[in-house]
């Protein structure tokens, strides 16, 4: 059973710059399985992204300590995503942001894919010490 | 070829998902102990998580519904021995 899908009061701020975590979460198999959990999450098509707070990856990291654990990241122009039909939805709490797709299809995810570039080196990682 | 394919872990995660609390929701259907009908993870237990890209990354489940399982990750340890830390592995 879906819950119900509650947004947040904001629309996508202009050159809002937006990120999935990794450098390979936007194959079509991991893909596949994020968006899965989206629809059984709220009943509709899409996946996470985040945004990068004035283009501040410290500040991203600082929301969420996680961004600082990946090497690499992948980057997307939001407004570019919602010009090509992929509507985001301010989803969870800020950063968060759920880029929406029509169907779980590999069509759709070529397309959606090719809006993402990278990956590039997270600014914003900490490796760790051993 | 990732240099983490043979990283072990028994949930796969999306990192995007993970929220400011560090739990993040996983699937059993979605991870590497699918098709082990004796993994049976309990909220309180230890596993670990990964993704095939980064180190896997301990955790201890909060929530479990169904195929569903809950884990609030602790950022502070790598899981140096998956398989010997996590639930299902002796």
């Amino acid at each position: 059973m879906t819950g119900a899908l509650s947004l947040r009061d904001e629309s996508a701020p202009s050159g809002l710059v937006v990120v999935r975590l990794g450098a390979r979460t936007m194959e079509d198999n991991l893909l596949l399985r994020s968006v899965e959990q989206c629809h059984d999450r709220w009943g509709i098509w899409g996946f996470s992204v985040l945004e990068v707070p004035d283009g501040a990856y410290d500040q991203l990291a600082r929301l969420r300590p996680i961004v600082a654990e990946r090497r690499q990241l992948l980057v997307a122009n939001a407004s570019e995503l919602v010009d090509d039909g992929f509507p985001l939805l301010p989803t969870l709490d800020s950063p968060h942001w759920t880029v929406v797709l029509a169907a779980a299809t590999a069509a759709q995810f070529g397309r959606v894919r090719a809006h993402f570039e990278g990956p590039i080196a997270n600014p914003s990682y900490r490796p760790r010490s051993s | 070829m990732s240099n983490m394919d043979n990283d072990r872990y028994d949930l796969w995660y999306d990192a995007t998902t993970v929220g400011a609390d560090l739990v993040v929701e996983t699937w059993i259907s979605h991870s590497p102990q699918a098709s082990d009908a004796e993994f049976n993870p309990q909220p309180g237990d230890w596993v670990t998580v990964g993704d095939d890209e980064e180190p896997s990354i301990r955790g201890r489940i909060t929530r479990r519904d169904a195929n569903k399982v809950w884990v609030q990750l602790e950022l502070g340890l790598v899981a140096t021995d998956a398989a010997s830390q996590a639930v299902g592995h002796g």
